[in-house]
C-alpha cells in the first residue's frame, strides 16, 4: 500500500464522520454561540474555547463552521460586531470581536425557556413510565 | 505551519470576497491554533482534514446563501425536505440496527462494484493516454492463420506507408537487448526494447522529457530512454543526452553504440507490449527495401487522417492492394481496428463479464436493502397513515422514502468506496499478468463518481419500489393495526423481492458452476504427454555461436546435454520446444501423383530422448538415434493428426514429405506419434511434425527439458550450477516446470473461477439472508393465524411445513425464472467454458441443490420458531 492511498483511506474515513455530523446530528451551534458570548465579547478563537468548555469537549467548532454561523447571526441582529475603538485593552486590534445584542439575549432567553419546558415535560414522562420488565 | 495552512487560504476563495476579507485571517489563526493544539502528527493530520473539509462543506451556503436573508429559514420546497431529511436521519439513528445493516449490505454491493468498475475503466473504457488518441489504429493483414496477422513487409511499404487516408504510420517490434554496462557480458543484463521506425514518436504525439523526437536519418545510432531505465541507470542525471550506450544484439551477437536523444515521460508506450511493465529502451531502425524471399511481418500502428473514417481508410488501403503485383503470400485484404481495441483485445470481454457479474450482485444488494428498507417502514405504518390523512401527498411520502433510503445509501457508498481500497489491490493481485493496463487501475475520480451515483440510483430505486407496498397508507387500517390488512400486500412485496434476489444468485450460481465445471476439466485432461517431474529453460545469453557454424552450435548442445545429464537427480534431458510456449510452424506437402493443399504443421526440432522425456507414446515405428545426424537422410516422426491429413487411411511409415516443394529433400516418415495439446489444453491437437535437431540447421531452438525425480528445487539450483561452469558467459532466465506453465496458461480461467464463485457466494448469502429476514417477518405477521391454526388442531409440524414450504416455493420459483436467464446469458462466457455444455446435467444438479440447502437454512430457524408457538399466547398477540 502507497503513502498515497493511506492517505486517501485516511480523509475518506475522515469525510464519513463530517458527513454523519452534517446530515445526522445536525445540531446548529447557534445556542452555545449565544451563550458563550453572554458573558462579555469575544473573538472567534475564544468563542471556540468557550463552547468546547461548555459543552465538555463535545462540540469543537471547526474555523468554516463557527465564521459562517457568526456571520448569519450577526446579520440576523443577533450578534454585533465591535469597532475597533470598543476592543478591550490590550487585545489585538486585528481580530474581530463579538458581542450578545438584546435581540441575541431575547433568542437565547427564549431558547433556554422552551429547552426547560422540554427538559420538564421529559422528566415527568420518565417518573410516570417506570422501565417495565421485559 | 505556514505551509500547512496554505491549503487552507487557497480553498478560502471559495467564500464571498467581503466574507473572505472580514473573517479570513481570523478563521486562519484559528486553524493553525487547531493544529498547534494536537499532540501528535495523526492528530493534527486529522484536525487538519476535519478544519479543510469543514471549510469546503460550508462554503456553497455561504456563497449561495441571499444577503440578509435567514440561513435555513425559506419556506419552499427545498427547506421542506431539508426538513425531512433531518427527520429521516433521526429516525435512522433511533432504528439503529436495520440502518447498520443496510448499510452494510449496500457497502458491500458498492464495493465490489467499484473495483469492478475500476478494473473495467482502467484496462478497457479508459482512452490512451495520447493525444488524440481515438485516431490511433493498429493494422492487420488477412493471412493463412485463422486469425489477421500483422502486414507483411512489402505490404507496408507498397501500400500502407503512403496511403492519403493515414496521417502518419509506424512499425514497431518487440525485442530484447543486452545492455553493456561496461564492458564484459557476464552478468549484463537483458533488457526488454521496442524497435521502431522513426515516426513512431511523432505518431503518438506524446512529447519527450528531455531532448527530442529522433529524427529521419538518425536512425541506428541512436536511443530514446524509457523514464524507469533513465532513473534506474542513470540516476534521473539530466545530462544524459548526448551520452552514448552499448547494446548488444544476442541472436546475431552484435554490439552497438547509441547516443541518447531523448528520454520520455514515465508510463509512456506502457500498453504496447503486455506482459511486462513495457519497454526500457526505443531504438529507432531503417526498414530494408522489400526483398521477393523476405517475409517478415510486424505490428504496424497508424493515426488516421483528419475528418476520415475507418471505413475510408480500408478503402483506400485494399484499393492500393490490388493495384499491387501479387504475390500470393502477401496478397491477404488489410482491416483497420482502433489501437485500443488492439490493446485490450479479448480481455474486453473478461472485463465487461466480470462488470456483468457485479451488477447482479448490486442488484441484489438493492433489493435486499429496499426489503430492509420496508421492514423499517412497517414499524411505523401508523405514522405514515396518520401524514397520509393530513393531507400528504405522493411527492411528500416518496420524500419521506427518500429521506431514509438516501443517506443510508450514501453511507453505504462511503463504506463501499472505503473498503474498495482494500478489494481492488486484492484483485489486482489475482488478476492474470496477461492483462494490458493494469498500471492504469486506480480509484480515480470517475470510479468513485460511478459509485455515488451507483449508490443514489441504489436508493431511488428502493425507495421507488417501496413506495407502492409501503405500509397500506389507509388512515383506518393503519391506525387500528389491523395485521389482517396488510399481510397480502407485505407478503407480495416480499415474494417479488426475494425472488428477484434468488433469480439473481441462481444467475451467478450457474455461471460460476459453468466456469468451474471447465477448469476441472481441463485439469483433469490428458494433454498426451507428462507434466510433472518436467524442468524447462532457454539459453538466451549471448550465443557466440557465429565462429563454427551450424555444426559446432550443435556440438554445443551435446555438451550442454551432457553436463545436464551428468547433475545427480536427473532422469533425462532433451532438446526440444516446450509445451505451452513458443512454436515454429511451416506448411508442408507429400511426394505423390496429385498434389494435395500444403498442410500447416507445427515443427518441433528434438534430440533423440524428446518423445521418450515428455512420455509421448510412439505408435508405430521407431524413435530418434543418434545416427539421425546431418549427413545421415533426413527422417521425420509425425502425428497421428498429420498422418490422417497426408495419407488417410493409409501407413504413414516409409513415406515422404518436404517443406520446400520447389527443392525438395525429401523427408521420410519413420514413426508415428501420439496426438498431443501442444499449444494450449483447450486448442484439439494439430498436424505435428518432430524433426531431429540436427538436422534442422540453424533454426533450431534453444530449449531444454529435463525430467527429473525428487526435489526439483535442487535440480533447478545444480542447473544453474552446471550451466555456469560449463560456460561463465551464459546464464539461465528462467527455469519452470512444466506445471507452472501450465498454471500460468490457466491463469485467466482460475481469475474467472475464483471471482465468479466469490460473487456467487455473496449474492447467496445475501439471498439467504433476505429470505430469513421475510420469513422472520411473515412468521411475526402471522402469529395470530398460527395460534388460531393451532387451536382448530394443527400440529407443530404442519406449522412447520407451512413456512417452510413458503420459503421452498420461493426458491422454486427463483430456479424457474433464473436458470433460463442463465443459461441464455451465458453466452458471455463462452471464451471460458470447455466442453461445459450450457445444460450440463451435472452443473444443473449442483445449482439446484446448492439453491434449495440456502434456501433451507434459511427458512428452518423461522419456521421452527413458529412451530413453537403457544397457541394461547400467539392469538392474544396484540
Amino acid at each position: 500500500m502507497t503513502d498515497n492511498s493511506r492517505e486517501e483511506r485516511l480523509s475518506l474515513v475522515i469525510l464519513i464522520n463530517i458527513i454523519f455530523d452534517m446530515t445526522i446530528r445536525a445540531e446548529s451551534p447557534d445556542f452555545f454561540i449565544l451563550l458563550a458570548l453572554l458573558d462579555h465579547p469575544r473573538h472567534g478563537l475564544s468563542v471556540q474555547r468557550e463552547v468546547l468548555d461548555l459543552t465538555d469537549g463535545q462540540l469543537h467548532l471547526w474555523p468554516a463552521t463557527l465564521y459562517t454561523s457568526l456571520a448569519r447571526m450577526a446579520r440576523r441582529g443577533w450578534i454585533e460586531e465591535l469597532g475597533p475603538q470598543d476592543h478591550p485593552s490590550g487585545e489585538s486590534q486585528r481580530r474581530r470581536y463579538f458581542r450578545l445584542s438584546p435581540r441575541g439575549r431575547r433568542v437565547l432567553e427564549e431558547r433556554t425557556v422552551s429547552l426547560g419546558k422540554v427538559y420538564t415535560v421529559a422528566v415527568s414522562r420518565l417518573e410516570a413510565n417506570p422501565q417495565e420488565n421485559g | 505551519m505556514r505551509k500547512k495552512s496554505q491549503v487552507f487560504r487557497l480553498l478560502l476563495k471559495l467564500y464571498p470576497a467581503d466574507f473572505r476579507k472580514h473573517y479570513g485571517e481570523d478563521m486562519e489563526e484559528m486553524f493553525c491554533s487547531d493544529l498547534q493544539a494536537c499532540p501528535g502528527l495523526f492528530s493534527r493530520g486529522v484536525n487538519w482534514c476535519r478544519g479543510i473539509l469543514d471549510l469546503i462543506w460550508r462554503a456553497p451556503r455561504q456563497r449561495f446563501s441571499r444577503p440578509g436573508s435567514p440561513h435555513w429559514a425559506g419556506s419552499g420546497g427545498m427547506a421542506s425536505l431539508i426538513a425531512e431529511f433531518r427527520q429521516g436521519g433521526r429516525r435512522l439513528t433511533r432504528q439503529k440496527w436495520t440502518s447498520l445493516l443496510s448499510i452494510l449490505v449496500v457497502a458491500s454491493g458498492i464495493a465490489a462494484a467499484t473495483s469492478a468498475f475500476a478494473l473495467l475503466r482502467g484496462v478497457v473504457l479508459a482512452p490512451l493516454p495520447y493525444p488524440d488518441a481515438q485516431r490511433l489504429v493498429r493494422i492487420f493483414q488477412a493471412g493463412r492463420g485463422e486469425k489477421p496477422s500483422n502486414p507483411y513487409q512489402r505490404t507496408y511499404q507498397s501500400v500502407i506507408r503512403d496511403a492519403r487516408t493515414l496521417a502518419a504510420t509506424a512499425v514497431i517490434r518487440n525485442s530484447f537487448r543486452v545492455f553493456l554496462d561496461g564492458s564484459q557480458v557476464v552478468g549484463a543484463e537483458q533488457v526488454p526494447v521496442q524497435e521502431t521506425t522513426v515516426g513512431f514518436f511523432s505518431l503518438l504525439g506524446v512529447p519527450p522529457l528531455l531532448g527530442g523526437w529522433p529524427v529521419e536519418g538518425s536512425e541506428e545510432n541512436v536511443v530514446v530512454l524509457s523514464h524507469r531505465f533513465w532513473m534506474s541507470h542513470f540516476a534521473g542525471n539530466p545530462e544524459v543526452i548526448g551520452r552514448t550506450i552499448r547494446l548488444l544484439e544476442i541472436r546475431s551477437d552484435n554490439v552497438q553504440s547509441r547516443r541518447v536523444v531523448a528520454v520520455m515521460p514515465s508510463g509512456f508506450g506502457a500498453e504496447l507490449l503486455p506482459s511486462s511493465n513495457g519497454p526500457e529502451l526505443w531504438l529507432p531502425v531503417k526498414l530494408l527495401p522489400p526483398t521477393p524471399r523476405v517475409y517478415w511481418s510486424k505490428p504496424v500502428i497508424a493515426r488516421v487522417a483528419d475528418r476520415t473514417s475507418l471505413l475510408a481508410v480500408v478503402a483506400e488501403l485494399n484499393q492500393r492492394l490490388e493495384g499491387e503485383p501479387s504475390d500470393e503470400r502477401e496478397s491477404g485484404s488489410l482491416s483497420v481496428i482502433p489501437l485500443q481495441e488492439a490493446v485490450v483485445g479479448a480481455h474486453g470481454r473478461l472485463f465487461w463479464m466480470l462488470f456483468a457479474a457485479v451488477t447482479c450482485l448490486l442488484a441484489i444488494c438493492g433489493l435486499n436493502f429496499t426489503g430492509l428498507l420496508v421492514a423499517n417502514l412497517r414499524l411505523r405504518r401508523s405514522e405514515m397513515a396518520i401524514r397520509k390523512a393530513l393531507g400528504a401527498r405522493l411527492p411528500r411520502l416518496l420524500g419521506t422514502l427518500l429521506a431514509e433510503s438516501v443517506p443510508l445509501s450514501l453511507a453505504g457508498a462511503l463504506l463501499g468506496c472505503g473498503l474498495s481500497f482494500w478489494t481492488l489491490p486484492l484483485i489486482l493481485n489475482l488478476t492474470p499478468h496477461s492483462v494490458p493496463r493494469l498500471q492504469t487501475v486506480s480509484l480515480s475520480s470517475p470510479v468513485l463518481l460511478f459509485s455515488l451515483l451507483a449508490s443514489l440510483l441504489l436508493g431511488l430505486l428502493a425507495a421507488l419500489l417501496s413506495l407502492p407496498w409501503s405500509p397500506n397508507l389507509d388512515l383506518l387500517h393503519g391506525l387500528s393495526r389491523g395485521l389482517l390488512a396488510h399481510r397480502a400486500g407485505n407478503s407480495r412485496l416480499a415474494l417479488v423481492l426475494v425472488t428477484g434476489e434468488m433469480v439473481l444468485a441462481v444467475l451467478l450460481l450457474f455461471g460460476g458452476s459453468l466456469v468451474t465445471n471447465s477448469l476441472l476439466r481441463l485439469y483433469l485432461l490428458d494433454p498426451g504427454y507428462r507434466t510433472h517431474d518436467i524442468l524447462s529453460f532457454e539459453l538466451l545469453q549471448p550465443v557466440d555461436f557465429s565462429g563454427g557454424g551450424v555444426l559446432a552450435m550443435q556440438g554445443k548442445k551435446r555438451e550442454v546435454l551432457e553436463r545436464i545429464r551428468a547433475i545427480p537427480g536427473v532422469e533425462m534431458a532433451a532438446v526440444g520446444p516446450v509445451p505451452f510456449r513458443g512454436y515454429g510452424s511451416t506448411d508442408v506437402v507429400r511426394e505423390g501423383e496429385q498434389e494435395i493443399e500444403p498442410v500447416q504443421v507445427l515443427l518441433n526440432d528434438v534430440s533423440s530422448d524428446f518423445l521418450r522425456l515428455l512420455d509421448i507414446d510412439l505408435l508405430r515405428g521407431r524413435p530418434f538415434t543418434e545416427a539421425d545426424r546431418a549427413d545421415s537422410p533426413p527422417v521425420a516422426i509425425i502425428n497421428q493428426s498429420l498422418a490422417s491429413r497426408l495419407w488417410p487411411g493409409q501407413d504413414p511409415l516409409g513415406k515422404r514429405l518436404t517443406t520446400n516443394p520447389d527443392d525438395p529433400g525429401w523427408i521420410t516418415v519413420i514413426g508415428l506419434a501420439r496426438d498431443i495439446r501442444r499449444r494450449s489444453l483447450e486448442r484439439a491437437p494439430e498436424p505435428e511434425m518432430y524433426l531431429p535437431y540436427r538436422q534442422c540447421g540453424d533454426y533450431s531452438s534453444e530449449t531444454f527439458l529435463v525430467r527429473a525425480g525428487g526435489d526439483l528445487d535442487s535440480v533447478r539450483k545444480l542447473l544453474r550450477e552446471a550451466i555456469s561452469a560449463w560456460n561463465p558467459q551464459r546464464t539461465i532466465d528462467d527455469i519452470h516446470t512444466l506445471e507452472e506453465l501450465m498454471g500460468e496458461m490457466l491463469a485467466e480461467r482460475r481469475f474467472v473461477v475464483w471471482l465468479l464463485n466469490s460473487f456467487s457466494g455473496i449474492s447467496l448469502l445475501l439471498a439467504g439472508a433476505g429470505l430469513y429476514s421475510v420469513t422472520a417477518a411473515l412468521v411475526a405477521d402471522r402469529t395470530r393465524e398460527v395460534g388460531l391454526r393451532m387451536a382448530l388442531g394443527a400440529e407443530a409440524r404442519d406449522i412447520f411445513r407451512l413456512f417452510l414450504r413458503w420459503g421452498l416455493r420461493i426458491t422454486a420459483i427463483g430456479l424457474l425464472l433464473g436458470l433460463p436467464l442463465a443459461w441464455a446469458s451465458s453466452r458471455l462466457l463462452e471464451r471460458w467454458l470447455f466442453r461445459a455444455e450450457t445444460g450440463n446435467f451435472l452443473s444443473l444438479l449442483l445449482v439446484v441443490l446448492t439453491a434449495v440447502s440456502v434456501a433451507l437454512s434459511a427458512c428452518l430457524l423461522p419456521s421452527w420458531r413458529a412451530s413453537r408457538l403457544d397457541p394461547l399466547i400467539a392469538l392474544h398477540r396484540e
